[in-house]
């Protein structure tokens, strides 16, 4: 049985030898994709363009134009004000401001902010002047980020300008800029992030990342394979070849639980090296739990390849599993977020518990004693998945008869 | 260029998408269904983030936090726990992504005049422990926690500072400077335009439109290799037809089908998800055409380069599918990426599709606003088709 299980694991080896473009392509493609997209999402919401218009003109109201220009994710565009101005119409204003933007050199307005005539003077005298922010909701994360900081910001700008101006002492015993703004730090809750301590975007789309190269190589090597064969008339000839349908699915799994490993060994190498993302946890318990997850996956890869009758069918069917998947993995949205039944429906998908293990695994340094629930899903699936695939093989085995 | 060749050509691959029911259902329903699906599962906001409460203090305005933080909708408390080791084991879990730590004394601080004092001058009694695996949602949970426990605490102080008996307990102008410190020193007002209440589904369905029209593009990539594999390029090429009304006759079924599927992504974005549509719809329809060819020309050109089904499939898949749902701008904004990353975001028409689709949908944008993103889409549908002809010709000779 081994014997044959071997053969046609080197069948497919060939196969996948003689294409060379698309081992190059599966191997690196997948390298350089995490790079890219680990590089791109780890970088701080920066340089966030703002528009300020000020109807005070005195020395606060410029200071706290300086004050927010100082910090790293904004950035003041200054021509934005005479096009505020040119306009009579302050929706329009707006319209133009926001768009007409390109992305690459000259990236569209996030903020607009209106400093109203009088501020300085009702600041200094603790009346509590109303600032105007107008956000570019058509970019939702920027803007977020954009109103946070300027919030923050103004508030302890304007906490300084009134501290000082409203301090009955003498003049040499008011506390100075460093000093309001320790107490305020003081009076703040304590907050403890843990896990990924800087809250680095890289540590969570790296790893998310990295899960789904596992993902897609096994579950596209899965069904191309079979699907090739299908395509070509290749099929017919495997099943009437003395071997059982566990065993040409054993043999076609071996390909490809090999280009996975590899390329998932590489990817956590790069996560090292490149985004300083160490496996906290235990590497063996991670690659065993990786080989499992794989099988699973080369099940509904191949279950994919049993139901399209050619490649192309595989891959379009492969695309509307893939965003589902991916949906479900909780990477953009968390899934505790989702509807109740779609939470609910997200345990029959893999890659959510093999998101929860490499995550798991990787960050929190959590073992089985933990994770033995998504162990059990796993192997639960992964016997429900394979054992249509079985029935599937069977079924077009009678059929041919 | 003759029309009759670019038509026999088009006839012929219309044939081909015909005959096999499961492609035209995939192609034709897949976006829509994709749409669907996703916009529905990834467009909720952050809400109900599992919270674990350790109250130390257990008293009436402890328990009072607690239930003001489990109104709101981005937090749930989901478990109380009385020692440090039970909100660890909930973080491990996963049963807990915030753990709020409610430290003895609390409502001493909050209620008596010697606790006004030291809330003055250091942090109160309680602090936040968050699972940062996840920065956005961790972001959210702790900016709402932040807010509602300070609101929590400055009016809890505010009628305590104003009550009769602190008047004999304080000095005058420590009073004073307690209801300084309690006031906030700006009062700012903040307006979303185009998304008043930043709806995510308004920002992703929009953006979802673009990124599920790839699939026309995908599917394009092999069209080249099977005639290939089955033997029937050297037939092709043989007729008398010019390279570029085969390539051209290829692209057209699949421009209707995306046609088609912009249409019936539109009904749903209207009608389903209460997208707001404020620009043009001629000139909507026109741009997603021009994004469509744009598509199909990167397409055309990933099947002429590369000579088995799987590699082309495998590159079409890495081109299209994972930039399109990270690089596009969908979840990250690309105005931030490092220069380098938006210089390779050049050659993604995804990354313009997106800010057509959002500034059409949301921003009611003209073509004067989008010039730079025509331009591009543009260069890549005429230059990928005119060196998709180009490179043909070569690899056949």
């Amino acid at each position: 049985m081994i014997y044959r299980i071997l053969n046609i694991a080197w069948k497919d080896l060939l196969h996948l030898w003689h294409n060379r473009l698309l081992l190059i392509l599966v191997i690196f493609g997948a390298a350089t994709e995490l790079l890219i997209v680990g590089w791109a999402t780890g970088a701080p919401v920066d340089d966030l363009k703002m528009v300020v218009v000020d109807n005070d003109q005195t020395a606060i109201s410029e200071g706290l134009i300086e004050h927010l220009r100082q910090t790293d994710t904004l950035k003041l565009n200054e021509d934005g004000v005479d096009v505020f101005d040119n306009h009579d119409n302050e929706a329009d204003a707006v319209h133009d401001l926001f768009t007409g933007g390109n992305f690459i050199f000259n990236p569209d307005n996030i903020m607009l902010i209106e400093i109203p005539a009088g501020f300085g003077e009702q600041l200094k005298t603790g009346q509590q002047p109303a600032i105007e922010l107008t956000l570019n909701g058509a970019n939702s994360l920027a803007s977020t980020t954009a109103r946070r900081v300027a919030e923050e910001e103004i508030y302890k700008y304007g906490t300084v300008i009134m501290v000082q101006h409203t301090f009955s002492g003498t003049e040499s015993t008011a506390p100075t800029e460093i000093q309001i703004l320790t107490q305020l730090e003081q009076t703040q809750p304590d907050i403890t992030v843990k896990y990924n301590e800087e809250l680095d975007r890289a540590h969570y789309t790296a790893p998310s990342e990295a899960a789904f190269v596992l993902y897609i190589i096994a579950i596209m090597i899965a069904a191309f394979m079979l699907a090739r064969e299908r395509e070509y008339g290749t099929f017919e000839q495997l099943l009437v070849m003395p071997i059982r349908p566990i065993e040409i699915i054993i043999g076609k799994a071996i390909p490809a639980l090999l280009v996975g490993y590899a390329n998932f060994l590489l990817v956590l190498v790069e996560m090292n090296v490149v985004f300083d993302i160490p496996v906290r946890g235990s590497l063996v318990l991670l690659l065993a739990l990786a080989a499992g997850y794989l099988f699973v996956e080369l099940g509904r890869g191949f279950m994919v390849a049993m139901v399209s009758r050619t490649q192309n069918q595989a891959l379009l069917i492969i695309m509307l599993v893939a965003f589902v998947d991916i949906t479900f993995a909780g990477y953009a949205v968390p899934v505790e977020s989702m509807p109740r039944i779609m939470q609910l429906l997200s345990n029959l998908f893999p890659i959510r518990h093999w998101m929860i293990i490499l995550r798991g695994i990787l960050q929190k340094d959590v073992g089985l004693d933990i994770l033995w629930p998504q162990l059990l899903w796993l192997m639960g699936l992964g016997i429900i998945i394979n054992g249509i695939t079985l029935w599937f093989f069977r079924r077009s085995l009678t059929r041919q008869e | 260029m003759n029309q009759r060749h670019i038509y026999a050509i088009a006839k012929k691959e219309w044939l081909h998408i015909i005959r096999d029911p499961m492609t035209i259902f995939l192609l034709a329903i897949g976006p829509v269904l994709m749409l669907l699906l996703i916009s529905y599962a990834m467009a909720t906001d952050i809400t109900d983030v599992p919270t674990v409460i350790y109250d130390q203090d257990q008293s009436d305005l402890s328990a009072n936090l607690v239930t003001q933080l489990d109104a709101s909708d981005v937090l749930n408390v989901t478990d109380h726990v009385n020692n440090t080791t039970g909100y660890e084991d909930q973080l491990e879990q996963r049963k807990a992504r915030l753990v709020v730590i409610i430290e003895d004394g609390f409502s001493d601080q909050l209620t008596t005049t010697q606790g006004l004092e030291s809330i003055a001058t250091s942090a109160p009694r309680f602090s936040f422990v968050i699972d940062g695996t996840d920065p956005l949602s961790a972001e959210t949970a702790l900016e709402t926690a932040v807010n509602i426990s300070g609101q929590f605490v400055r009016n809890q102080l505010n009628t305590l500072v104003e009550q009769p008996q602190t008047e004999t307990a304080m000095l005058p102008e420590q009073r004073q400077r307690l209801r300084q410190q309690l006031r906030a020193p700006v009062d700012i007002h903040t307006t979303n335009r185009f998304n008043p209440d930043l709806k995510a589904i308004w920002d992703l369905v929009p953006a979802m439109i673009a990124v599920a029209l790839v699939l026309p593009g995908m599917s394009i990539s092999t069209v080249i290799a099977r005639e290939r594999s089955q033997g029937t390029l050297e037939t092709l090429v043989a007729t008398p037809i010019s390279k570029h009304a085969i390539l051209m006759g290829k692209a057209f079924p699949y421009v209707l089908i995306a046609l088609l599927n912009v249409v019936l992504m539109y009904i749903v974005a209207r009608a389903v998800f209460g997208v707001p549509f404020r620009g043009n719809l001629l000139v909507y329809f026109a741009l997603s055409g021009l994004y469509v060819l744009a598509t199909l020309a990167i397409g055309l050109l990933f099947s002429i380069l590369i000579k088995s089904i799987e590699a082309a499939l495998w590159a079409s898949m890495m081109f299209f599918l994972f930039p399109g749902m990270l690089l596009s701008g969908m979840f990250f904004p690309v105005d931030v990426f490092p220069f380098i990353v938006k210089l390779e975001t050049l050659e993604l028409p995804v990354v313009s599709g997106v800010l057509i689709n959002r500034g059409m949908f949301l921003q009611g944008v003209s073509v004067k606003d989008l010039w730079w993103n025509i331009l591009l889409l543009l260069i890549i549908a005429v230059e990928g088709f005119e060196i998709a002809g180009r490179l043909f010709k070569k690899r056949i000779a």
